[in-house]
């Protein structure tokens, strides 16, 4: 790999292109044994795909872009404070709808902070859900037998199947 | 979330049921089989990473203000719990499964989502080693007969380099005020066992422990031959994996003292009668080599004027906020307070209050 090229282009699953700079690729292990691998120089024309789609990618890439600086320097613990407080604002609304497809992401990715915060905020969120409403969001049917529900609800008897 | 959620493979679904309450987990059986099996046969691995990520809570055991205060040394009562988890909202503790709602008991100590009650009856003498959580409980009895009235030392802890859940029990057999001799009974194993007294037949452990890092911690007397002399207050410790007690010395300050755990360490949280309205937390410092280590002054929590109470000190957490009983003239409060001043109040006659986390530890075997 040449050390002049900054950014490197990807193509998500969709087909669509997308810049990163090499720090911030730094942060998923798989692109930066890709970066090891590949030629990325301007000549290069071969651009490789990740298998996510482009809505989570473009979500991903702002997580490595915002995290980079402080993965490759160290950061003063203000700054921690400060990142911590970013993943909140993060991992709002505008993620919830796609917040499986990045957990699978970050998964497949190998980015370790990304996968606990995604794990963390679905963990939340799932605190304030229903039975059901969780069995709809995982795909899961209800498998139990009507005599295995009244065994459960008796042993914890403020255990609910809806 | 979507209506499009992806399907999460296993692997992903178990790191997200890790990182969910115990409280939400018991819930949670009810999904699907496979969720049931993972949350009621969970793995070590899960057991323990799931531990890692639960909050502080606190057990706060409610007297039964007709029921006698039978030990010197040790509260006891019946057991009547609630928990205050670390956002503050106070729950009930459903009670034990055999365990008789009037039975006198003790509780010994509370260690990673388990908790030890000691049950002191006539017909019944053993520990109950119980979960909350799960609701799951274990009746150990012990194996000599056990005087209450005298006074009263046990302990219990979890020890990683055992891995290893244990109760000590001290006896004082002919009521001498000297230990008889002392048996551990293993969760491993499920057996007790007598170990030799060593350097603690020279000393009387006494009252509630405290346990952290594979130890347990009472408070203590040196008992000599001779004329009581003046160095005779200390604290003694109990390796887990190694069975064996040694001495730390006490501190010397007069007053109300209560031991307790500060950022992983032996803590002392201390009130004088001159100036009552002040509270201090003390640290233990290791020494280094062969040296005993040191008290260090932390912090001092200054009384409020406007809360010109008689605070007594119970315990420390989620690491600033110190935990006291006030006890007025016609009421009764657990108050929180950290430096800057009250932060939380709660009415009512408590026996005690332990530090205490959710947890699906099983009652039975090791969780590694």
């Amino acid at each position: 790999m040449s050390s002049s090229v900054e950014a490197i282009t990807v193509l998500s699953s969709d087909g669509d292109e997308f810049k990163i700079t090499v720090s911030a690729a730094k942060l998923s292990k798989p692109l930066n044994w890709m970066l090891e691998d590949v030629c990325f120089s301007d000549d290069c024309d071969e651009v490789p795909t990740i298998e996510v789609n482009s809505k989570t990618l473009v979500k991903v890439i702002e997580y490595c872009e915002k995290h980079a600086p402080r993965a490759n320097s160290g950061a003063s613990d203000s700054d921690a404070e400060e990142l911590k407080k970013w993943d909140i604002e993060f991992m709002k609304m505008d993620v919830k709808d796609i917040l499986f497809h990045i957990l699978m992401a970050a998964n497949y990715l190998h980015m370790e902070g990304l996968y606990d915060l995604a794990c963390q905020t679905a963990a939340d969120l799932m605190k304030g859900m229903t039975v059901s409403q969780i069995r709809k969001i995982f795909h899961i049917k209800n498998d139990f037998s009507s005599e295995e529900q009244e065994q459960l609800r008796r042993q914890h008897p403020g255990c609910s199947f809806d | 979330m979507g209506r499009d959620t992806p399907y999460l493979p296993d692997e992903i679904i178990q790191e997200i049921l890790k990182r969910l309450p115990v409280r939400s987990l018991i819930r949670l059986q009810c999904v699907c089989k496979y969720w049931k099996n993972l949350i009621k046969s969970p793995s070590p691995s899960f057991i323990d990473e799931n531990l890692r990520h639960q909050n502080p809570s606190l057990l706060l055991w409610q007297r039964d203000i007709f029921g006698p205060l039978r030990s010197q040394f040790r509260r006891s009562g019946p057991l009547l719990l609630r928990s205050i988890d670390s956002e503050m909202h106070i729950g009930k503790v459903q009670s034990p499964p055999l365990l008789s709602p009037w039975w006198n008991v003790c509780i010994v100590g509370s260690c990673n989502g388990l908790v030890c009650v000691g049950i002191n009856e006539s017909n019944m003498s053993a520990f109950l080693v119980w979960n909350p959580a799960t609701g799951d409980a274990r009746r150990i009895p012990r194996t000599k007969s056990y005087e209450l009235d005298v006074w009263d030392c046990s302990g219990f802890g979890f020890s990683t380099i055992a891995n290893d859940y244990k109760i000590v029990q001290v006896y004082d057999e002919d009521a001498k005020a000297r230990i008889s001799s002392i048996e551990v009974y293993s969760l491993n194993t499920g057996s007790w066992k007598e170990i030799e007294l060593g350097p603690i037949k020279d000393a009387i452990p006494y009252g509630e422990s405290i346990t952290f890092n594979g130890c347990i911690f009472w408070e203590g007397i040196k008992v000599e031959e001779e004329e009581e002399g003046d160095d005779d207050y200390l604290i003694v410790s109990f390796d887990i994996a190694k069975e064996v007690f040694t001495f730390i010395p006490g501190l010397r300050e007069v007053g109300n003292i209560q031991l307790t755990v500060y950022n992983d360490k032996l803590a002392i949280l201390s009130m004088t009668l001159q100036n009552y309205l002040h509270i201090n937390l003390w640290v233990f410092e290791e020494g280094l080599g062969s040296s005993t280590g040191r008290w260090i002054p932390m912090k001092k929590y200054i009384g409020f004027p406007h809360l010109d109470t008689f605070r007594i000190p119970i315990t420390i957490w989620r690491n600033n906020e110190i935990v006291c009983t006030t006890l007025q003239a016609d009421e009764s409060r657990i108050r929180f307070f950290t430096k800057e001043g009250e932060t939380f109040t709660i009415p009512g006659y408590y026996v005690n209050v332990f530090n205490h986390v959710e947890s699906l530890v099983p009652v039975g075997i090791s969780h590694c």
